[in-house]
């Protein structure tokens, strides 16, 4: 990976994660972005690049939010090593896969995120049942796109 | 295990051990400031806005010193109106002192008690013939007490009380047609009846045919009056009519000495209580 694709990925990132937490956000749901592109970046350029790229958007997206700063630095890097190290028995080359892969993964961080929550802020970062259900079905259409976004630039 | 294996495997403990030294440590409120700062410094809106605050600073003053000005117009014109009210208010009070003070020179007639009271109502279709007062039996005005006015510095009969209720009572004036007053004229000694026309003056009858009499002659009530006290000035001869042949007395016209339209406040004379013993 270059140095200004991987600057370039990292920016459009995050630009794209605001677009769609804002902009692109319907009845309070707005799919993972920075998730979705942390799981393509591991799956396509391993857990290494993965990892640095994913705390690097958790470190941001800790900085944004109001809570545990560190939750979403550690999530991201968890997933990222996961990713990378699975990316040899999943099959994430066709987009029913990739939404598979990006719902499944969703799920898991959210749950992982409100129990870091509950250990280091003494309450449960529940994001909701509406967001809970229906946010992996968002992150799961958007993620073909993610992931091919990922794959351009990171791939060498 | 590869090289990229054991990178990952390192790069998981390190990102892990410094996210969870992040999270160990209270650093959540100073990362809030350094957004709070961060978003401040970045976003356009606070920059944009704070500098149009300062462009339109003036504006604002400018607009509140117009409004503050125009409210103390409106102001400064309410208190011209009540100024007007006060002035007109002053006036009256000012006529009214300098007739009480007047008044208490006067020596009221022996045996009498003296009862001020103001003209209350006065029935425009009876001008000349009644007024109300306000002070009725609560204040102690008995029925057909005589009532004076002062006019000039001079007391005059005004009437006599015809009707008292609790607050108020209504005064029969001499000018009315049914009022009558035995009265004298001092210069000539001659006694008459002084009776209302109606109108503003008065007219005094069954004086001697040959006797002479000059306008502007004084005429003051009778002793023989059931009434009035005897000296009280009714009015002055302002006419003296034609002798007339059929008749065998004369009459003259008398201008009353309290006009009925000037009256504002009347003195009204009582019987002296009875004393504690009595009763």
């Amino acid at each position: 990976m270059r140095v200004i694709e991987g600057a370039l990925l990292f920016l459009g990132g995050l630009v794209f994660h605001w677009l769609f937490s804002t902009h692109l956000s319907f009845w309070g749901l707005s799919p993972n972005v920075l998730l979705l592109v942390t799981v393509g970046a591991a799956a396509t350029a391993g857990p290494v690049k993965g990892q640095c790229l994913g705390f690097a958007w958790g470190l941001c997206l800790d900085a944004m939010s109001g809570h545990v700063f560190g939750a979403n630095a550690l999530g991201f890097a968890l997933v990222a090593y996961i990713v990378g190290q699975l990316r040899r028995q999943m099959d994430v080359a066709s987009p029913p896969s990739q939404a598979i892969v990006a719902a499944a993964f969703w799920l898991l961080y959210a749950v992982f995120y409100s129990c870091v929550g509950l250990v280091f802020e003494r309450r449960f970062l529940w994001p909701g049942w509406l967001s809970f259900l229906l946010d992996p079905v968002y992150s799961a259409l958007v993620a073909p796109f993610a992931f091919s976004a990922a794959r351009r630039l990171l791939k060498t | 295990m590869n090289r990229d294996t054991r990178t990952a495997n390192w790069l998981l403990l390190a990102f892990s051990a410094f996210a969870i030294l992040l999270l160990s440590l209270p650093t959540t409120a100073t990362v809030a400031q350094f957004r709070a700062v961060l978003s401040y410094l970045l976003e356009p809106l606070p920059y944009h806005g704070d500098q149009l605050t300062a462009r339109l600073e003036g504006i604002p003053a400018g607009a509140a010193r117009m409004i503050e000005s125009d409210v103390e117009l409106l102001d400064a014109r309410r208190a011209l109106k009540e100024a007007e009210l006060l002035k007109s208010d002053f006036a009256a009070l000012r006529a009214e002192n300098a007739r009480l003070t007047a008044a208490l020179g006067l020596q009221p007639p022996a045996g009498r008690v003296v009862r001020w009271a103001r003209v209350m109502e006065r029935d425009p279709q009876n001008w000349y013939r009644s007024i109300l007062i306000d002070a009725g039996e609560q204040e102690g005005i008995p029925l057909n007490a005589p009532v004076l006015g002062l006019h000039d510095g001079v007391l005059g009969v005004v009437g006599r009380v015809v009707e008292v209720n609790p607050r108020t009572s209504k005064v029969l004036l001499l000018s009315d047609e049914l009022s009558a007053l035995a009265a004298f004229i001092p210069g000539s000694g001659w006694e008459g009846l002084v009776q209302g026309q109606g109108t503003m003056r008065l007219k005094m009858n069954y004086l001697p045919v040959d006797a002479e009499f000059r306008v502007g002659d004084e005429v003051h009530s009778s002793p023989t009056s059931a009434s009035f006290p005897p000296g009280l000035l009714v009015g002055r001869i302002s006419k003296v009519f034609a002798r007339d042949p059929f008749l065998a007395f004369q009459s003259v016209e008398i201008e009353r000495a309290v006009p009925a339209g000037k009256i504002k406040e009347v003195m009204v004379l009582a019987p002296p209580p009875e004393p504690e013993a009595a009763r």
